[in-house]
């Protein structure tokens, strides 16, 4: 009953003050939207004209119309660059997320040393990529790696992790979801600290057990967190780059290059600024196509809760 | 109160004015020298300093890939370096894009001629008859090797150039598998090798750059005299790469898939290694290691080994004062690059190459310099010769030294690949 | 008992899954840290030696005595610190309009916003540096801020909470009688401090660890970053052409530059408290 009443006042409130609220919107929109558009709109826009031309930053930009994007898909580096990406995600999102997932929902119990644990598991993220490279390739080598050395005690023979083409991928993956893990706990702790307690408790006092907890208050109040976590992940993963620039630079035989790798060679160790850009927005419109379905299909288990 | 501030504010104006307008001139210099070498050059940078109150040299240091990036991207903006250092195979891509200052009659009137330098080293300055570039040094593969496990296999190492045959002996003498034998005798079992005889690069270019001294051992070029295709004939370049591939899979003294070979070597897992003179310091640096160098083996008819050098430039769009005071500066630095021997690079100079004979572990880097063979130079160097993953120079290298693939069609692929890119 | 025996070995084990986590992603770091205590020779020993034979702080002093790393350190300090005071501001300004208010062009605007995350941003690096060096601002620190406060990942995660809250709250401050500003600052934001913090701490970071535009947009040793700047000690892949592994004073470096961003973890972790608005309003 109060409910309706608020409504209705709220609406002759706005209604009264139409001129008010319509200019508003935009008044909290423009220090964003000035940022957004000279530092990351304008510039990506750039890019795209870039990408119709042939360019090596030094001389005169050439159109060539769509020519890039044609010369691109006859190129079997870049064909193998978006099976290695896709392979990558398979690896690494799954984790990523629902161990993200895990691991906030381990540090959000009321337990001694949580905070501890937060610190440790989101400590990898702040480290710069060239120190995780560095790092990672020390515990991966064949021969003096601190991984192999403490696989040998289980009787596990010395395994070529960098530099065998099946194994290369996984490593890169295993450093991956050790490096980023955190970001994902981060955001799902927020979410999870976004939750009143008062309705898990509520939900506790009815009877309900741990997991009907979970399953029926705190997954769908968590669920926009969800949505937020899975696109970032999805488009993180897409784009990965740094990890494997240090790693493995996209080898052996082409076994961890990715799309993202592929356009800062072409790029930027090639000079081929037009094909490079090309290459970033064909990553553009498989991320586009990626979240429309990824929004459809949780979408529909949304209908189904 | 208030008087105080403001005299205490023209104080600090005046005090910071003159100490502007007192201050050195500022010069830019970038170079891809990231480890010990690095300090090494800091040093002769302090000293010129030191020596020259009026200039300002400042150092930065970077790897070469986004240095050349950042120089790329920054000249566009007119932020280029006052002083780039590169290779002498980095000149004609610089020089073809307009980038660099022709500095003929700059190296002239400072007194250098061909005579006083490594005949490499100079050739490696020019791009189309004119001069980009002031060499500083040479840097070449040689072999090291581990003078204890030299010893315990009752090896002496040798101090000269060796033939093929005498290298692989050698390499056959130091790989032991777990039960004490060696490849070739019965009974020797290849997945237990406990020691290897030498560590080659197979993963990056350096396979590539192993293959090339190979072919010029036998006395072709890579690519045609008009440098538009690839030239050499096939059946030399699969001798080349056969000798590589047996010393992985045949003679199995090479660990196969090696992704840090100087590190096999710095711990004792192989006896030799292939490698640079920039690895000087790390063997310096290594606790308990003993080592030394010889050339690379002589396989084929020649001599040949594969080789670079830094050379100093001085980009475009600077003012005349900035530009002489570069000048003065680069010409000091290669007249003392005597100390620059140090960082295990071989002066080019001749007069400063003279101390590097007097330093420990030089020995294959001074035998094999005067066969240096550099890459050809071309405006599309850094695709043709590229260290990237999807290189066709670094492909083919894995295809052949890590996954034993036919040698044939690998290098026609690879040769295919390279024409494509020249001929674009 | 029976249930008190439950619950014993439920908090068992859920306190070996965090020592559990808490190994696997300190034992890298611990590595790294260790390893920067080692004289350069004994970096690659094998078997691996966790505890320094010769334990030196000779790599810390010869970063701290031979670069300017102390301004380095100041510069992404200042940088990262202005970056995020200005992305929480202006992020969650836009992230109110996106999510609370009725207006034309909202889905658009924000379907716009949200396509910029599916650009890598790499491409934007030579319009970006081009733009930069029209307006003589290369080389300086809002060359470091600017283009982080462009950034995508902010207004997403803050729309996407500021949605979730209860319109009755809303509701309630505008019967009050409280203007959009007001609702904004009293009581979208206290709200959302689960949320910001974690806004705050991934743009920090971000700006923190970035590398590809700090190397091109400046030159000078003086307004150079960590990222960049530590990027001086570290070689390329293993063999390729150039200089021997400097491992000692590289480990130094990195580990210097990890500790600033954790202290700022630890600080802004402090916000991650629960439901103050909550009781309030039950109050």
């Amino acid at each position: 009953m109060t409910q309706i009443i608020i409504h209705l006042k709220v609406g002759e409130v706005m209604n009264g003050k139409k001129q008010h609220y319509r200019i508003i919107p935009y008044i909290f929109l423009i220090p964003y939207f000035f940022a957004f558009i000279t530092f990351r709109f304008g510039p990506s826009i750039a890019g795209f004209f870039v990408s119709l031309t042939r360019w090596n930053i030094v001389g005169q930009a050439k159109f060539v119309g769509f020519q890039n994007f044609i010369d691109l898909f006859e190129d079997p580096n870049f064909i193998k660059s978006l099976t290695n990406t896709l392979y990558f995600m398979l690896l690494t999102v799954p984790a990523l997320v629902i161990g993200g997932l895990l691991i906030a929902m381990l540090v959000d119990q009321k337990l001694r040393g949580r905070y501890v644990t937060r610190t440790f598991v989101f400590m990898p993220y702040v480290i710069m990529s060239t120190v995780v490279g560095v790092i990672w390739m020390w515990i991966f080598d064949t021969h003096f790696g601190i991984l192999n050395y403490y696989l040998s005690f289980f009787g596990i023979k010395p395994i070529a992790w960098l530099s065998s083409i099946n194994w290369a991928m996984p490593a890169v993956a295993i450093a991956t979801i050790w490096w980023t893990i955190g970001f994902n706990m981060i955001l799902f702790l927020a979410g999870l600290q976004d939750i009143p307690n008062e309705l898990k408790e509520a939900a506790r006092i009815d009877g309900a057990s741990s997991w009907q907890v979970f399953w029926n208050v705190t997954f769908p109040l968590l669920s926009p967190t969800t949505i937020v976590v899975v696109m970032l992940t999805l488009i993180n993963t897409f784009q990965v780059f740094a990890q494997v620039y240090v790693m493995t630079g996209g080898g052996p035989a082409m076994a961890t290059l990715t799309v993202v790798q592929y356009m800062y060679v072409q790029s930027f160790q090639y000079y081929r600024l037009g094909y490079g850009s090309a290459i970033a927005y064909i990553v553009f419109i498989f991320l586009v196509g990626l979240i429309l379905v990824e929004r459809s299909i949780l979408k529909k288990s949304g209908d189904i809760n | 109160m208030k008087f105080k501030s403001v005299l205490l504010v023209a104080i600090a104006t005046v005090i910071f004015g003159t100490l502007l307008m007192a201050q050195p001139l500022q010069l830019a210099f970038w170079g891809g020298w990231t480890g010990p070498d690095g300090n090494v050059m800091r040093q002769l940078v302090a000293e010129y300093n030191s020596t020259h109150p009026d200039v300002h040299v400042t150092l930065t240091t970077m790897q070469w890939t986004p240095l050349f990036t950042k120089f790329l991207i920054a000249s566009r903006g007119g932020q280029s370096p006052n002083i780039l250092a590169m290779h002498g195979p980095d000149v004609p891509e610089f020089a073809s894009y307009g980038l660099l200052t022709p500095l003929g009659s700059v190296i002239k009137a400072a007194g250098f001629k061909a005579s006083q330098f490594a005949t490499a080293a100079w050739n490696g300055t020019f791009y189309k008859g004119k001069q980009y570039a002031f060499p500083l040094d040479l840097h070449l593969n040689s072999i090291y090797y581990n003078r204890k496990l030299f010893e315990k296999a009752g090896l002496t190492p040798p101090t000269g150039w060796i033939t093929g045959k005498e290298f692989l002996n050698m390499a056959i003498k130091l790989t032991i598998d777990k039960n004490g034998k060696h490849p070739g005798q019965p009974g020797f079992d290849p997945n237990n090798i406990v020691q290897y005889g030498i560590a080659l690069y197979s993963l990056n270019w350096h396979g590539f750059l192993e293959w090339y001294e190979l072919l010029r051992q036998q006395g072709y070029n890579f690519l045609n005299p008009s440098m538009t295709k690839v030239g050499y004939p096939l059946k030399a370049g699969e001798r080349a790469w056969k000798w590589l591939q047996d010393l992985f899979f045949k003679y199995h003294v090479a660990p196969i898939g090696a992704n840090s070979p100087l590190q096999d070597f710095l711990i004792g897992k192989t006896a030799m290694l292939e490698d640079g003179p920039w690895e000087i310091p790390a063997m310096k640096a290594q606790k308990g290691l003993q080592w030394g160098t010889f050339p690379i083996p002589q396989v084929f008819q020649h001599k040949a080994v594969w080789g670079s050098g830094h050379v100093l430039t001085i980009p475009i769009r600077q003012d005349q004062k900035h530009m002489k005071a570069a000048e003065a500066f680069v010409t000091w630095l290669v007249k003392h690059s005597e100390k620059w021997a140090l960082s295990g690079n071989i002066p080019a100079y001749n007069t400063a190459r003279k101390f590097a004979y007097s330093l420990p572990g030089r020995t294959g880097f001074l035998a094999g310099a005067p066969y240096e063979a550099m890459l050809p130079r071309i405006p599309k160097e850094s695709e043709v010769f590229s260290s990237a993953s999807v290189s066709p120079i670094v492909v083919a290298g894995q295809d052949i030294l890590v996954r034993d693939k036919a040698i044939l069609p690998v290098m026609k692929w690879m040769n295919e690949q390279i024409n494509a890119i020249l001929g674009r | 008992m029976k249930g008190k025996n439950a619950r014993h070995l439920k908090t068992a084990i859920l306190y070996f899954l965090m020592i559990v986590c808490t190994i696997v992603a300190f034992a890298p770091i611990l590595w790294m840290t260790v390893s920067a205590f080692k004289p350069e020779g004994e970096i690659l020993s094998y078997p691996p030696q966790w505890v320094p034979l010769e334990p030196t702080w000779a790599n810390f002093a010869y970063v701290l005595k031979n670069f300017n790393f102390l301004r380095w350190t100041f510069n992404s300090v200042v940088a990262a610190v202005v970056a995020t005071i200005i992305v929480i501001f202006i992020d969650s300004m836009a992230a109110f309009a996106f999510a609370k208010m009725k207006f034309k062009g909202n889905a658009v605007l924000y379907a716009v916003v949200l396509s910029m995350l599916m650009v890598p941003i790499q491409v934007t690096i030579v319009p970006l540096y081009l733009m930069f060096s029209s307006v003589k601002l290369l080389n300086t620190i809002p060359a470091l801020i600017l283009p982080t406060a462009g950034n995508v990942t902010g207004v997403f995660i803050l729309t996407n909470f500021f949605k979730s809250v209860p319109r009755d709250l809303m509701d309630a401050a505008i019967v009050d009688g409280a203007g959009s500003f007001r609702i904004w600052w009293s009581i979208m934001l206290p709200l959302a401090r689960p949320s910001i913090s974690a806004v705050a701490i991934i743009t920090f970071m971000s700006n923190w660890t970035n590398f590809l535009w700090p190397l091109v947009s400046v030159s000078s040793d003086a307004s150079r970053t960590l990222p960049v700047g530590v990027a001086q000690f570290f070689g390329g892949q293993s063999g390729v052409s150039g200089s021997a592994p400097q491992y000692g004073p590289a480990m130094a470096a990195a580990l210097m530059a990890t500790i600033p961003a954790i202290a700022i973890f630890l600080f802004l972790q402090r916000y991650f408290v629960k439901g103050i608005m909550m009781t309030g309003i039950k109050g």
